[in-house]
């Protein structure tokens, strides 16, 4: 059974400190908002991504939220395409525009945006993901605890992905023994109905347990007025320094950039595809 | 240290929105280095008496309480279940809410670490224990994919790691094969033996409590109904299956041969071990035998 979202390796991401990953994660998601320039987020997903292959290959399409991604940016262009007010020159295939009822003319700066933001999502994705990935649940309480967050709450986010796998152990003993007892599901009605007498026990029996593991968590001297020791020794290497520098040195650099030429978009000029992501006007 | 490990003043026990107590009026003392049992019918109050002798009741499982609790001379209603745990180790009858982290040997070092023992302490605690209840190698699982005997296993080297001075078990063999529970029964019984460790453990395998236990409490709706050493308590088959307690095969057999006249045992005297049985059946024998040549 697969309880969390950890993909074991010895990578290069895999043995950095989760805190050098928490910086990175943290930097991707100011740096993709520092400019209205969609080469910005590209960049860093180029890198996340190219991280992300060499250190757990081909399961990172695996991953469910990877697969749902084209779904999420697809929407959020062709939403914005038809109707962020940004936009005002249609997008014509030939003489005719492309016209919805209701939304009227797809736009080119709309688009723009669309894909701007369909972009930042895109690198605050991978960069989160960067982090879940390649950090062993246990190194990421570790780490939250370490960033000065008391232990009890990091562990209480450890304890939360512990009870997924029992939730859905539980679940499926329950089901069984419903279908056992002829409960019926045949078509989709039916099937959301006998979520009902699936909820209810479900939610009991996870209370019940929650309290009996506070009780446990007592009983092992949790909370116990003396200072707990650390058992995972996380601490920064040469390449966390280097990696983090490096990241603070990219946010610098875009901040230099959006004070001596602002916010470099080029949203008004663009008339074609390729101009969405690259400022074709300029190389004119 | 003190020879009395625990002791129970007039402990009555209200679970928060019951009219009626689970315990009542529990006057209970236990000395240290002591080995008992404790047997009741389901709902008896094993349990809550479990959760008496750490704190739980009342700090954690609120209610109302009477009565007084000194457990390793302190008084359970004014210190916490936390503190009290570097004494107190208990370990609960369910065995997946008992699972705190996600990979065993994290597992056993979580008691161990919340009392700040040093790091290489505690990986040499981890070693130990592991390999005492025999899930050495399996360090690096995730606790979730163990089955419920290892999972129940888990659970007991996670409290002995904390190395306590009373131990408690509630059920703790009820999801193992004949071979695990006996097993844990002669980790328990060793650990009693040389470390004075004052066991304190609800079972119904009273075959085994005969053999292991020095003392055995009979819980009814919430009473002490029988106390005394197992050959004492265990003899007295009525009063305990009037109650919904076993008796040991052995105690079974004799009052069944006694009652049909085939022998004759006191009652106070029916062995409740095997061992015993199998001395007094060959006297018994033996006499028959010889009665018959002479
Ligand atoms: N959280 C609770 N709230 C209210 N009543 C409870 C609670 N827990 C137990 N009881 C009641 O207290 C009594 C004693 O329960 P306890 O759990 O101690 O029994 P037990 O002897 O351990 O039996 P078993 O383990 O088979 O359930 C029972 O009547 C039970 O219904
Ligand atoms: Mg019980």
């Amino acid at each position: 059974m697969k309880t969390t979202l950890y993909i074991p390796g010895n990578s290069i991401l895999h043995r950095l400190d989760p805190r050098t990953k928490m910086v990175w994660m943290v930097c991707a998601m100011v740096s993709v908002f520092i400019l209205n320039n969609p080469l910005v987020p590209l960049v860093v997903i180029a890198v996340l991504v190219t991280f992300l292959l060499v250190a757990v290959k081909g399961k990172l399409f695996e991953n469910a939220l990877v697969r749902f991604l084209p779904i999420v940016i697809l929407t959020v262009t062709i939403t914005h395409g038809f109707v962020n007010p940004v936009g005002i020159t249609p997008i014509m295939i030939g003489t005719s525009p492309i016209e919805l009822p209701y939304f009227g003319m797809m736009k080119w700066e709309g688009l723009y945006y669309g894909v701007l933001l369909a972009l930042r999502i895109s690198a605050v994705f991978f960069a989160s993901i960067t982090l879940v990935l390649t950090t062993t649940p246990e190194d990421l309480v570790s780490a939250i605890a370490k960033i000065g967050i008391p232990y009890s709450y990091a562990s209480m986010f450890g304890m939360s992905l512990q009870m997924i796998p029992i939730m859905q152990e539980e679940a499926r003993i329950i089901v069984q023994a419903q279908r056992a007892r002829a409960l019926r599901e045949n078509n989709l009605k039916e099937k959301i109905q006998a979520l009902v007498p699936l909820f209810v026990p479900l939610a009991v029996g996870s209370m019940q347990r929650t309290e009996t593991t506070a009780m446990v968590l007592e009983a092992r001297a949790f909370g116990a007025p003396v200072k707990r020791t650390e058992l995972r020794v996380i601490k920064f290497n040469t390449i966390d320094y280097v990696l983090i520098t490096a990241f603070v040195l990219f946010i610098i650099f875009l901040i230099v950039l959006r004070v001596v030429y602002g916010d470099l978009s080029w949203m008004y000029s663009v008339r074609s595809f390729w101009g969405l992501f690259w400022p074709v006007h300029l190389s004119r | 240290m003190d020879s009395q490990a625990l002791k129970l003043k007039d402990v009555t026990y209200w679970y928060p929105g019951t009219e009626k107590c689970a315990l009542e009026k529990i006057n209970l003392e236990i000395k240290t280095g002591e080995f008992v049992g404790i047997v009741g019918a389901n709902g008896a109050g094993r349990s809550t008496l479990c959760y008496c002798m750490n704190g739980l009741v009342p700090h954690s499982l609120g209610g109302k309480m009477e009565g007084e609790i000194i457990v390793h001379g302190i008084d359970t209603a004014k210190s916490t279940t936390a503190e009290i745990a570097q004494w107190v180790g208990l370990v609960f009858s369910d065995p997946e809410a008992q699972l705190t982290q996600l990979l065993v040997a994290d597992e056993v070092a979580f008691g161990p670490a919340n009392l700040g023992l040093p790091r290489e302490k505690i990986a040499q605690l981890v070693q130990e224990n592991l390999k005492l209840v025999q899930l050495d190698g399996l360090e690096e699982r995730n606790t979730h994919s163990l089955s419920g005997g290892q999972q129940q296993r888990l659970a007991i080297a996670s409290v002995l790691a904390m190395n306590p001075d009373i131990l408690i078990l509630d059920e703790p063999t009820s999801n193992l094969d004949p071979r695990g529970t006996y097993e844990v029964f002669s980790i328990v019984t060793k650990l009693n033996r040389e470390n004075h460790t004052t066991v304190v453990m609800v079972e119904y395998q009273v075959d085994l409590l005969a053999e292991f236990a020095d003392r055995i409490l009979v819980l009814d709706h919430g009473n002490i109904i029988l106390d005394g050493p197992p050959g004492e308590v265990f003899s007295q088959v009525d009063k305990l299956s009037a109650v919904g307690v076993q008796v040991p095969q052995v105690t079974k057999l004799f009052r069944q041969l006694d009652h049909e006249a085939v022998v004759h045992v006191d009652q106070a005297t029916t062995p409740v071990t095997v061992e015993k049985g199998s001395t007094e059946l060959a006297k018994v024998l033996k006499k028959t035998v010889d009665a018959r040549l002479s």
